[in-house]
């Protein structure tokens, strides 16, 4: 990934922020039996103008910038995998419940993701065990000892 | 005399935190790549339901392990545990390469706990003088002194100031969300009820960080296994030269302690400086790089040292000294106590327990590190696999766990992503932190002077202190502006310059 063309979308996307932001905050409307109180609109629209300002300026810099170089994104597919995994983990979770089970399940995924297919095959039942420990640390950590209900 | 009340600090629950603080701190510090600001992130959703004294003890204990714990991976791996330990490596790899991994970490954990006591001695002995100081301050200099924290690191933090600021602007919008505090409007709530109080300091920190520093671990080679040379790590503390070692450790901490003193500057900064100084001031500075303790006793003393400066600004103007300060400043927040010179006559007892507590976390780092050393310099063996499922599955809970929401982890999590993309294009997100920290205070500082003033602007430049802040912001930009066109001028120095070495 070029460094500028990546710079180029993430400004553009604080830039959309700043305006729409800016947009929300004009039209806010309020009533106060406060007297001589300062606009809850002054600070946030301030911010958004110099969000904005900013953007169009690190833009520009941006566009005259001579030398560029590449990202390195040397494992984005397992990145993304993992970015995966704990999307559904969460849907799953928040959907379905049987939390522990989708925990273990989701720590199991995670470490097929994380080691060649050689290594996975030869100690799938150690990954199994490190699974239900961390569930088993999980529960004690946050239900025993926080009497947190997840 | 509440200047000596020690009735809080002597507790099972505070002495525990100290303890479970500084375990955490070492081994998430001995872990390559993670830092300070993920040992106290891991820790932060624990302490909502504790004490205020009690949770701020436990995160202060994981800041100064995690900056000892560095050095642990520095010297038996060569790979640099924490920023602050890069200048470690020189010295301490070399020492353990000559199978003296023992010795240098004695060498370490002595500097560290000599800097993290002149560090705290600092802090109890300067604190209350500047906070009586800043008692002449009122909101037009708040509000100032706001502005100067975010640009001191925006400046200091990135290699792009301007970058560095929009996020620092965006750090004070996201703290705008939520219910407005004089008028009780609703501002980018979107029809959430769960923003109506704001968004929660732990999503940001652990979405920015925490998932940020995973996915970068992810994207390593995650089955490679690091090599340690088992026999030779037990600690050996340093039984001679004692008097020379001493000096330069004096020196690292009085670095440490006047450079954390200034926001954005921190540990990476100090042990730098303090290694260039202590080989300056060295009998032998041509040994420096080739295992002379004197290059790991000033930087560690000094990173240290920086952990009780940074801490100064932060109950005496509000201000953080450093992003993992400002997580502080959040629990303080979050435990509604305002940080600032006040907070010396409304909370007596909890500053003074959290003065000499420091200095009890330094305490606690030494005899701790003396014993669990050997033990994590071991464990510096397990595989990157093993380690990212436990740290993933602790950032959601984590999160969840503070305040039981279930869109607190989507928002964290989206964020997260969103700071991985984000993470090498120069953007700062220790100045998007201490913005997000300090928005409340800076937007109340400067709608209340506008309220006194009527409006009138001039308030922010007719008391001499703010005029004295307004100079120091002027010299801060006037340096940017004075290194952009020194760099324009010399693109060669300024590769130079921004190695390190």
């Amino acid at each position: 990934m070029s460094y500028k063309k990546a710079s180029f979308v993430a400004l553009l996307c604080l830039l959309a922020v700043g305006i729409s932001f800016l947009v929300i905050a004009s039209n806010w409307t309020y009533r106060t039996s406060l007297q001589n109180v300062v606009s809850p609109k002054l600070y946030p629209m301030g911010l958004c103008t110099i969000l904005i300002v900013l953007c169009v300026i690190s833009l520009f810099q941006t566009w005259r910038r001579k030398e560029d170089h590449v990202i390195p994104l040397p494992n984005v597919k397992r990145t993304l995998s993992t970015i995966g995994l704990t999307v559904a983990f969460l849907l799953a979770w928040r959907n379905i419940g049987y939390f522990y089970v989708f925990l273990a399940l989701y720590i199991f995924l995670l470490l097929f993701v994380y080691q060649s297919r050689e290594q996975f095959r030869k100690i799938w039942w150690a990954n199994l065990i490190y699974a239900g420990i961390i569930v088993g640390f999980v529960w004690f950590l946050f239900d025993y000892i926080l009497k947190i209900r997840i | 005399m509440q200047y000596l009340d020690l009735s809080t600090l002597f507790s099972l629950d505070v002495l525990l935190a100290i303890i479970v603080g500084t375990f955490v701190g070492l081994f998430i510090g001995a872990l390559p790549g993670l830092g300070s600001q993920i040992a106290i992130i891991l820790l932060l959703p624990f302490t909502f339901t504790m004490d205020p004294l009690v949770s701020i003890l436990l995160l202060l204990a994981a800041y100064q392990g995690a900056e000892y714990g560095g050095s642990i991976s520095s010297i038996v791996l060569g790979i640099p545990g924490t920023p602050s330990a890069i200048v470690t490596v020189f010295d301490g790899a070399t020492l353990a390469r000559q199978g003296k991994s023992g010795e240098a970490l004695g060498y370490s954990l002595t500097a560290s706990l000599i800097g993290g006591l002149v560090g705290g001695l600092a802090l109890l002995f300067l604190t209350r003088p500047m906070a009586k100081f800043a008692l002449n301050f009122s909101d037009p200099e708040f509000f100032l002194i706001g502005i100067l924290g975010l640009l001191a690191v925006s400046a200091l933090s990135s290699k792009d100031f301007v970058k560095s600021m929009i996020f620092a602007v965006l750090g004070l919008l996201v703290g705008t969300i939520g219910m407005d505090m004089f008028t009780g409007l609703a501002r980018f709530t979107f029809g959430r009820p769960e923003l109506m109080s704001g968004v929660n300091l732990v999503p940001v920190l652990v979405g920015m960080f925490a998932f940020t520093e995973l996915f970068k671990m992810i994207d390593e080679d995650m089955t490679k296994k690091f090599v340690v040379d088992k026999k030779n790590v037990r600690i050996r503390l340093p039984r001679t030269n004692l008097g020379s070692l001493l000096k330069f450790s004096g020196l690292g901490s009085l670095i440490g302690t006047g450079i954390g003193i200034f926001p954005g500057l921190g540990g990476g900064t100090s042990s730098w400086f303090s290694y260039v100084l202590a080989k300056k001031i060295s009998k032998k500075p041509e040994t420096f790089g080739k295992g002379n303790p004197e290059g790991i006793m000033a930087p560690e003393s000094a990173n240290n040292a920086t952990v009780g400066g940074a801490l100064m600004p932060m109950p005496t103007l509000g201000i953080p000294g450093a992003s993992s300060i400002a997580i502080l400043l959040g629990v303080f927040i979050i435990h509604g106590i305002q940080p600032g010179p006040a907070l010396f006559t409304k909370e007596p007892a909890l500053v003074s327990g959290l003065l000499w507590g420091f200095l009890l976390t330094s305490i606690a780092m030494f005899v701790l590190g003396l014993f669990v050393t050997g033990f994590f310099s071991r464990m510096l063996t397990l595989p990157l696999y093993w380690l990212v499922p436990v740290l993933l599955v602790l950032s959601l809970l984590g999160v969840y766990a503070s305040k039981g929401m279930f869109f607190e982890i989507w928002l964290s999590f989206i964020f997260g992503v969103f700071c991985y993309l984000v993470r090498d294009l120069d953007f700062s997100f220790p100045a998007f932190v201490l913005a997000f920290v300090l928005s409340p205070i800076i937007e109340e500082s400067f709608r209340r002077s506008l309220m006194l003033s009527n409006g009138s602007y001039a308030i922010f430049v007719q008391r001499p202190y703010s005029l004295a802040i307004l100079a120091i912001i002027a010299i801060i930009l006037a340096i940017y502006v004075y290194r952009k066109l020194r760099r324009n001028e010399s693109p060669k120095e300024v590769i130079d310059e921004q190695k390190p070495a």
